[in-house]
């Protein structure tokens, strides 16, 4: 079978990473350059494959010199292949254009030594084979979730700093304002902070979401627990149940909720919302920490009462401290379900000062707003709930409860 | 230290009676057994005992007070579990001392305490690391602190050892029996090892189906188990069980060659004669109690066992030799077993001489 062989995998190799890099190269030169460049497949296949070949039989004398001679080789392919326009703009080359080949070939170069690691010309044997097209798919796979992940958040962020002129001269030109005016580049933002009242919309998103922490964790730590340890009649029915919530979806829900909540003066307020978002949260959070419990040694719980302890002291004093990740993790997810939440918001909502950040920045959205204030909208929606996940994960990976029962 | 009583106790789970109407006496200073197998209702007992189970009916009196309706902690009763049940986020000092600092005593007096407690059973280094920092056997030593601390009236162990390996389950063995003998407190210990039950106790229970079998010493259990069970149950290797009949007194196995033994038992109920491995004695053919076939053998170094083929079918019988006597297989030999040796078991299984 010829896909068994080295020299097929080689090629295969340089061919997929050759036209691969060059796509996210001509990406990232629009994107950044602002000129119109156009995607060179056959090139870039050919110097693709060659170059991996080369890797291929030369791969024992490898050393830094060889990484970069290889790079500077394949830049020189790269240019003669193409006849010195690699990205078709049919113009005399520039310098941007040259750093971009560069950065195509660095990352081709790398990505086919990481994948064609001590592969041999010959046929490969069934370990090798498997291998080398898990590292192949893996590469793949992991760059493409990067892009997908990191593209619209790169667009949100550059259209968000961009004047109104520049956006409509060219859309797609997302490079940065060579102002260095910080007034000037982030004038979108500027804007919504003075004239859009978005200081008050933060605030009214920060209350809420953390006050809906609260109470979810209020009603669900002690509930989860127990329906984790406790006998009661109609427990199993009860913990099967609570999760049914999730299959009326809310939009059925937000009708009868708008009538009655009008008639009882709780519309127009955040208390009304503080009402509705922890009920929809608080079956979730009972869920995920019922769960959690009962991965928790239910003998510790024993040796607790022998010490003495009421339930209520059990949970404060032992379920709470050992089950820390799960609550993090129940109050983050929490958090981002009442900071995101839209339908609930856009139906109560009427005065502008109770406005939460999803609701304000679709207020935004008419046509005499300019599109990159909804961008900046957008970012400030999207960073607190970032920082605070990058700021929380090492709560959420540290198994706490590991090494207390058993040897 | 305090006797406990146990009276008349029953237990439901649901649709299953898991404890069966029990009684047990525990005298000041006892160290009680409670053995039998897996799903027997001994864990559950305890459990009971110490209050974190409440019970049907009966009653549980500790010092002649009745203690059912109270709490556990007001029981004072201390408890080890198999899986230790340390908290995991606090260090050994804070495990030991947590019964303590909850009821709100003086710090002084505490760490005056914990340290004592410390010292007995050598923990002193270890105070402050914590659970998952420590070995199978040192867990297993703060447990046993966090139950000495609190002065109990008695200790209940469940399964304490059944989480060590064999060695240090052996020198675990020999520390919790030595803590009885100096601190003399009520231990009532649950075990599904024989071997714990016969080492450690002053008295056993044998407990099967939620009932109690038979309450006695270890010697007595060994030598006059009540029925089948506990003979069976009791001693490694098992005891050594065939059918029979008896004809004027003889008695007959019901297999291929031993037509006739020189046993004699005149009850007529007979159906099972038993009898330990180590009490019979390889001799000629002509002198035999009943004769078989040696098939297999096991040697152990100090002993060896060895499987004989007497012709009741899939049962050989087991005979503790010494382990330089050269036994041949698959050849006839003779066996005997002196009168007072064999116990005698009824068709329902109870012990008749």
């Amino acid at each position: 079978m010829f896909w068994k062989y080295g020299l097929f995998c080689s090629i295969l190799t340089g061919s997929i990473w050759g036209l691969f890099w060059q796509i996210i190269c001509t990406m990232i030169g629009i994107l950044t350059i602002g000129e119109k460049l156009y995607v060179n497949v056959v090139p870039f296949l050919i110097v693709g494959s060659l170059i991996s070949v080369i890797y291929v039989f030369l791969q024992n004398k490898i050393s830094i010199k060889f990484h970069l001679l290889s790079i500077i080789f394949m830049v020189l392919l790269i240019y003669s292949f193409t006849f010195g326009d690699p990205f078709l703009q049919k113009k005399t080359n520039s310098i941007s254009t040259f750093l971009l080949v560069v950065i195509n070939s660095f990352f081709t170069w790398i990505s086919i030594y990481l994948s064609l690691k001590q592969i041999n010309i010959g046929k490969l044997s069934r370990y090798n084979l498997e291998k080398f097209y898990l590292r192949l798919l893996w590469g793949l796979g992991l760059i493409i979730l990067i892009l997908i992940t990191l593209l619209p958040f790169y667009i949100m962020i550059m259209t968000s700093l961009k004047n109104q002129q520049s956006l409509i001269l060219n859309p797609l030109d997302l490079s940065l304002n060579s102002t260095s005016d910080l007034n000037v580049l982030f004038s979108s933002y500027i804007e919504l902070f003075t004239n859009f009242n978005f200081h008050i919309f933060l605030f009214n998103s920060f209350l809420v979401s953390i006050i809906t922490v609260f109470v979810t964790l209020f009603f669900s730590i002690p509930g989860a627990y127990a329906l984790s340890r406790l006998r009661f009649p109609a427990k199993e029915w009860f913990s099967g149940s609570v999760i049914l919530i999730y299959l009326i979806p809310s939009i059925v829900l937000v009708i009868p909720l708008y009538a009655v909540f009008s008639q009882l003066g709780l519309r127009n307020s955040l208390f009304g919302l503080l009402i509705v978002y922890p009920a929809t949260t608080i079956p979730v959070a009972l869920y995920m920490l019922r769960g959690y419990f009962n991965s928790l040694s239910k003998e510790i719980d024993d040796a607790a009462i022998m010490d003495g302890l009421s339930r209520f002291q059990i949970i404060i004093k032992i379920a709470m401290p050992l089950s820390k990740p799960a609550i993090v993790s129940v109050a983050l997810y929490v958090f981002m379900i009442a900071w995101n939440e839209f339908l609930f918001a856009f139906m109560f909502l009427d005065d502008t000062d109770l406005f939460t950040l999803s609701r304000g920045i679709v207020s935004l959205n008419s046509s005499e707003i300019p599109q990159q204030h909804l961008m900046a909208g957008a970012v400030i929606a999207t960073l607190p709930v970032m920082v605070i996940f990058l700021y929380l994960e090492k709560f959420l990976i540290s198994g706490l409860s590991s090494g207390g029962v058993k040897g | 230290m305090a006797s406990i009583k146990l009276n008349n106790i029953s237990k439901w789970f649901g649709e299953n009676h898991v404890i069966k109407d029990i009684n047990l006496n525990i005298i000041d200073g006892e160290f009680i057994v409670l053995v039998g197998p897996s799903g027997c209702g001994k864990s559950t007992l305890l459990r009971i005992i110490s209050g974190l189970e409440d019970l049907e009916s009966g009653k549980i009196l500790i010092e002649n007070k009745d203690v059912t309706d109270k709490i556990p902690s007001d029981r004072k009763l201390s408890m080890v579990f198999q899986s230790y049940a340390l908290y995991p986020h606090m260090n050994v000092f804070e495990n030991i001392g947590f019964a303590l600092k909850t009821s709100g005593i003086n710090k002084e007096i505490l760490t005056q305490k914990v340290n004592q407690v410390a010292e007995t059973l050598k923990l002193k280094l270890l105070l402050n690391r914590l659970p998952k920092e420590l070995s199978g056997g040192q867990k297993q030593r703060v447990a046993i602190g966090r139950a000495i601390i609190r002065e109990p009236k008695a200790f209940l162990f469940d399964e304490p050892l059944s989480n060590l390996d064999a060695s240090l389950r052996i020198e675990m063995r020999l520390e919790i029996s030595r803590l009885h003998k100096k601190l003399g407190i009520t231990t009532i210990y649950v075990t599904h090892d024989q071997v714990e039950a016969m080492t450690l106790a002053n008295r056993i229970v044998v407990i099967n189906e939620g009932k109690i079998i038979q309450v006695g010493t270890p010697k007595e259990l060994y030598n006059r188990p009540k029925n089948l069970f506990v003979a069976k149950f009791i001693g490694t290797p098992k005891m050594n069980v065939l059918e029979c009949t008896t004809i004027n007194g003889n008695v007959y196995f019901i297999d291929k060659i031993n037509k006739k033994t020189n046993i004699r038992c005149n009850n007529k109920d007979i159906q099972k004669i038993g009898f330990r491995a180590e009490k019979i004695i390889i001799c000629e053919t002509k002198k035999a109690s009943f004769i078989g076939y040696a098939k297999f053998i096991e040697y152990l170094g100090a002993e060896q066992f060895i499987y004989v083929d007497v012709g009741v079918k899939e049962n050989f019988v087991i005979v503790k030799e010494k382990p330089d006597i050269k036994v041949p297989l698959n050849q006839k030999l003779g066996l005997k077993i002196s009168q007072k040796d064999i116990h005698f078991f009824s068709k329902n299984d109870t012990r008749l001489n």
